[in-house]
Parts: C-alpha cells; sequence; structure tokens
C-alpha cells in the first residue's frame, strides 16, 4: 500500500499514543498527524494537504467531533473521516449516517483501528 | 495529596470516558432521547473540600448509588434533580401520577434504571482491565448532593477521587450526573491498573 496520510483528533493522548502505534506498527512509513481539539485541527486544515484518512473523537472540550466532522467537510468535502466513540447512542451514528462519516465503537483496540482504516477504501 | 501524573489522569478519564459513553447510550435507549455528556471532570481532595465542588446547588436531588468492588472498589451513583427524577421515571414507565414525591414502586424503578445505567457504565471498565466488579444491590437516597454523595465520616480526612460527568436530555430539559467516589487505598489500587493498562501500550 502506498504511504498515507492519517489525522487523528482525540483530547486524550493515551488514545492518540495507541492509535499512532497501531497505525505505525502495521504501516511504519505512513505518516501520522495529532490534534487535540477542534480549534487546533482547523488552524491546521488550512496549512495542509488533504490526509488520507481523519479519526475524529466526539466528547472533546469545546467543539464535538461531529460539528467539527461538518466544518471540515466544507474544506475537504470527500475526505474520509471516521468517528471513534464509546457514545453508542442512536443519534450518534444516525448523525454519522448523515454527515457521510464512519463509525467505530471504543475501546481502540487493532481491530478497531482496523475497521477505521477500513473507511479509506 | 494524591497526585496522578497526566498520562494517568488522562487514561483515567478516557477508560472512565468509555463507560459513561455507554451509559448514556442506555439512558438514551430507555428514554428514546439524545443524552449530551460533558467532558469528565476528575479531583482528587478531602471530603471537606470536594463538597464544594458538588452539582445541585443544595437544592434536593435523587440519587441511585452502586457500590462496585474489583480492580478498584467505587461508589457510582446517578442523580437527577427531584422533580426530573419523577419526570424520566414517569416517561419510561409511561405513568401519569399527580404524587410530588416519588412512591415506593417509582423509587425501585429508579433504581432499575440505575442499576442499567451504571453497570452499562462499568462493565466495559472491567472488561479494559481483564477483571471482573461485584456491585451491591443499588440504593435509592434522597437529599442534597452532599447526603446524596455520602461518605463514611471514618473516610471523611483521606482522599477522595471525584469524578463528575453532566448528562443533558434537552428535549425534556433534565440535567443529571453521574458522579464516581473512591477513597485511597482503592485510588491507589486502580491507579495500579491504569499503569499496567497504559504499559501495554508503551512497551
Amino acid at each position: 500500500m502506498t504511504s498515507k496520510t492519517v489525522l487523528i483528533v482525540d483530547d486524550s493522548r493515551l488514545s492518540r499514543m495507541i492509535i499512532k502505534a497501531l497505525i505505525l506498527e502495521k504501516y511504519p512509513d505512513w505518516q501520522v498527524m495529532e490534534t487535540t481539539n477542534a480549534e487546533q485541527t482547523l488552524s491546521l486544515v488550512d496549512t495542509i494537504e488533504e490526509p488520507n484518512l481523519i479519526t475524529l473523537d466526539v466528547n472533546m472540550p469545546g467543539m464535538d467531533g461531529l460539528s467539527l466532522a461538518a466544518i471540515i467537510r466544507k474544506t475537504w468535502e470527500n475526505v474520509p473521516i471516521v468517528i471513534m466513540t464509546a457514545n453508542v447512542q442512536e443519534s450518534v451514528s444516525r448523525k454519522c449516517a448523515e454527515l457521510k462519516v464512519g463509525f467505530v465503537e471504543k475501546p481502540i483496540t487493532a481491530d478497531s483501528v482496523s475497521k477505521a482504516l477500513t473507511y479509506m477504501e | 495529596m494524591f497526585v496522578l501524573n497526566d498520562l494517568q489522569q488522562d487514561a483515567l478519564l478516557e477508560i472512565f470516558n468509555i463507560g459513561v459513553g455507554k451509559a448514556a447510550a442506555a439512558l438514551s435507549k430507555m428514554t428514546s432521547e439524545e443524552v449530551l455528556l460533558s467532558v469528565p471532570t476528575l479531583e482528587f481532595l478531602e471530603w471537606e473540600e470536594a463538597k464544594q465542588h458538588l452539582p445541585g446547588n443544595g437544592k434536593i436531588i435523587c440519587g441511585i448509588s452502586q457500590r462496585f468492588d474489583g480492580p478498584f472498589n467505587t461508589e457510582a451513583i446517578l442523580m437527577f434533580p427531584e422533580e426530573k427524577s419523577l419526570e424520566i421515571i414517569r416517561y419510561i414507565l409511561g405513568l401519569d401520577s399527580l404524587l410530588e414525591r416519588l412512591t415506593e414502586m417509582e423509587q425501585e424503578a429508579l433504581c432499575e434504571i440505575g442499576n442499567i445505567v451504571l453497570n452499562a457504565c462499568m462493565a466495559p471498565i472491567a472488561d479494559i482491565f481483564s477483571a471482573e466488579f461485584r456491585a451491591t444491590m443499588p440504593e435509592y437516597r434522597s437529599g442534597t448532593s452532599e447526603h446524596v454523595l455520602s461518605v463514611d465520616v471514618a473516610e471523611t480526612n483521606r482522599v477522595i477521587m471525584l469524578m463528575l460527568v453532566k448528562l443533558q436530555m434537552e428535549k425534556h430539559e433534565i440535567e443529571g450526573y453521574l458522579a464516581f467516589l473512591s477513597v485511597l487505598p482503592d485510588i491507589q489500587r486502580l491507579t495500579a491498573n491504569v499503569d499496567r493498562f497504559i504499559s501495554e501500550f508503551t512497551k
């Protein structure tokens, strides 16, 4: 697989560490970027090329991940986005479907990260 | 004072965040309403100080409390303002009582709702620690948050871990809280488990 870029957005440092480690374990030549909140992410969006995948947490300080996904879509209309959350309410999965973003249940495991990566295909 | 390093604090919040997400989903399913969650807050304080941080502004609240013993011990409490507890229970059960206070049957129903929500929260935490929690029967409490989140007198001088998450159900204008209380040495057992969890990913 050719080298890809993944942007991880999660306020939890540990979650970011785990997702990054699991991706790089499988694809060591991929580039993984990290941001911790919506503000930081939107600043980054203005300065980088469209990544191949964005993983978003839902429950973050400030703007939540679903609102952030809607804003990112305005810049990168077709970028694959996957929500990684333990908030398994029907309303969350419905909003994901409306926004055309993927939905993967936490906790973060090798399987859940593999599932998140399938949204790039 | 008991202090966690940044990574321990982050991991602990994330682990509880996973549990709280499942608890919100269980409550949402029962009420057919979206449950909005705040970002959890985590503090280590003595009880006298912790009392200043409790929600409710001295108003009467209803709480369902369960003690969970396992990889660490914690008191988990689901609580709502009293008038909103009546609304939730009557909405879920389809009851239309005119009584201002919860009847015994309604208290039992609230305990069952608490049981479902609190266990939905603790089950994924047990899975993360590859362990099991034994839960006491849910207990109904009513009073100020200080009373509902009571701590044994013998433990008041000890450091308490207080974790709070606000739950909001906008359609019914209901605001409640999930709270978790642990005291030393349970906190130390909890952090030992958190360290084990972290070490699995930082080898």
